[in-house]
């Protein structure tokens, strides 16, 4: 192969490579996941905030109800395992489910409210451990569809107190 | 008290010749202290006297004649008013500026006195808290203590020259009086009689959803349920916020499956994905609200009618004490749909319905004694 024909391909390479990056699209939202207190006692409620940010560039419309029903969450315990579900949880299975919606039109880098999602209303998390959640949230077809996962946090459930 | 030195030509202040002379009639109703400053101890009139040798004086010598002089007058001990508690400011017979929803605590002041009765009358409408239990399950406003000698209440209704007035009765029948104005800063309608909160409709639909699609009111960007828009002039000086509180007076489903129909009430009162207010703010001054049901196998048709009043609340962002939330009026509203399964696709059937009466401004609190817990609904029959 020639210098030249050497040169154009690489040429051609970045070229593609270049017009390749610009086309990723963005992800439209960020989903931050926090908690006000990593450590709780057996039997406390577990708590997570969601935060869901615009991320994109542009304006958008989302809803906000009932965070068990617009994110899914995935609970793990120190062994990678699920932990069982609570009661609750295994009699809401084929039931149907309603809530009042709110439609935000987030501009770029605005936020949804904190939504709060109690975990321990859906896993048993009586078991002393660290447990690591994670949620995701479906991403409305026009907005390319899919879903975005949050980080991952860890919450630490202490034994009781020793009776003394 | 000022006299006319005839030695030099002028006027002299001889207050202090008066000092350590000084005293009242009834010590139980007033008492003075050696320099002529009056302390109420009880209620009701009494007399006050004192007395000073007078003499015009020159060094060396003593060459004008001495006068004694007993100046007196009358002392009445009215209660006082007190802002901010027992330890607090006396504002008997001032204006003090407020806000609808600020705490005020009122104390009267009054001495040893025995009060055989006692009283606030508070001009406008007033109350003497909004209570929600930690559970949601109950709400409203409860009603000032006035007959007592310290109270506490909010204002809801805004007004200038609100005048309160303690009034005790002691003794034998007698009766002494205090008071005090406030003007109250609130919220008021951006053109005269203009209501607070106006709204527009959008229409039941199916709306796809994870793993089943909904019956919903409205849900999309082109179809909100029921837009709410609140509109004030809005007081200076305070970090105001409005809230949404919704009471759903009836909302009923109807499902159906091979196994019959089944009809279930999802509860009334309070309107709650699990905290208060009802709906989050989407703007300082909007929100919007689209109840979905979801559409689950086996049914295969889904009924809904759903009946509420929304209030629009307003908070002055007060934090110490912190101020209540506070009506400025409320609307009812509704929409009923009704979705059927036919090869496999959910679509609506017959015409959905909507409706909302326009807002009245108004004080009336919103009061539940029950709870809409949105969460999980009826299994198919």
């Amino acid at each position: 192969m020639n210098t030249f024909l050497k040169r154009l391909l690489i040429l051609i390479v970045l070229t593609a490579s270049a017009m390749s990056s610009a086309q990723i699209p963005t992800t439209p939202f960020t989903l931050a996941l926090e908690t006000k207190e990593n450590a709780v006692r057996t039997g406390s409620e577990v708590e997570v905030d969601i935060t869901l940010r615009n991320s994109s560039s542009r304006a958008m419309h989302i809803s906000y109800g009932l965070s068990e029903h617009d994110y899914t969450f995935e609970v793990r315990d120190s062994q990678n395992r699920t932990p069982p579900e609570t009661e609750f949880a295994r009699k809401s299975k084929g039931r149907t489910n309603f809530s009042n919606d709110q439609v935000f039109y987030l501009q770029p880098g605005e936020s949804l409210p904190k939504a709060l999602l109690v975990v321990s209303k859906f896993y048993d998390l009586s078991r002393p451990g660290k447990y690591t959640i994670q949620v995701s949230r479906a991403v409305p077809k026009e907005l390319g569809g899919g879903a975005i996962k949050s980080n991952e946090i860890t919450i630490v459930v202490a034994p009781p107190p020793a009776p003394r | 008290m000022n006299a006319y030195d005839t030695c030099s030509n002028s006027e002299e202040d001889i207050t202090y010749l008066f000092n350590g002379n000084w005293s009242t009639a009834n010590s139980s109703i007033a008492t003075v202290n050696a320099y002529g400053t009056h302390t109420g101890q009880g209620l009701g009139p009494t007399t006050t006297s004192t007395w000073a040798s007078i003499q015009q004086w020159r060094p060396h010598s003593f060459n004008c004649p001495i006068g004694v002089v007993r100046p007196g007058g009358g002392d009445n001990v009215n209660p006082q008013i007190l802002l901010g508690g027992c330890s607090g400011t006396n504002i008997t017979g001032s204006t003090q500026p407020a806000v609808v929803g600020q705490q005020i605590n009122l104390c009267a002041s009054y001495g040893g006195v025995s009060a055989n009765s006692q009283s606030w009358s508070v001009p406008g409408t007033i109350v003497g808290g909004f209570t929600i239990a930690p559970n949601l399950l109950s709400g409203g406003p409860t009603t000032a203590t006035l007959n007592v000698k310290s109270t506490t209440f909010y204002w809801v209704t805004s007004g200038n020259s609100q005048t309160v007035t303690f009034t005790l009765n002691y003794g034998s029948n007698q009766v002494a009086t205090a008071q005090a104005t406030f003007n109250i800063a609130g919220p008021t309608p951006s053109t005269q009689n203009a209501p607070f909160v106006t709204t527009s409709l959008g229409q039941a639909a199916i709306n796809s959803g994870s793993p089943y699609p909904f019956l919903q009111f409205g849900g999309t960007s082109d179809n909100i349920g029921i837009n709410f828009t609140a509109s004030a002039n809005q007081p200076a000086g305070y970090s105001w916020v409005f809230k949404w509180v919704n009471i759903i007076s009836d909302d009923n489903v109807t499902l159906t499956d091979s196994n019959g129909t089944q009809t279930t009430s999802l509860g009334t009162g309070f309107d709650s994905n699990g905290t208060y207010p009802s709906f989050s703010n989407v703007t300082a001054n909007t929100t919007n609200d689209n109840p979905k049901f979801q559409l689950i196998p086996p049914c295969t048709e889904i009924k809904r009618t759903f009946d509420a009043q929304t209030y629009l609340m307003w908070n002055a962002g007060l934090t110490s004490p912190p101020s209540i939330d506070i009506p400025l009026g409320s609307l009812t509203w509704g929409f009923s749909g009704d979705a059927i399964l036919s090869s496999g696709t959910w679509s609506l059937t017959g015409t959905p319905s909507k409706y909302a009466v326009g807002f009245t401004n108004g004080p009336s609190y919103p009061t539940w004694s029950s709870a809409h817990f949105n969460g999980t609904g009826p299994a198919c029959p």
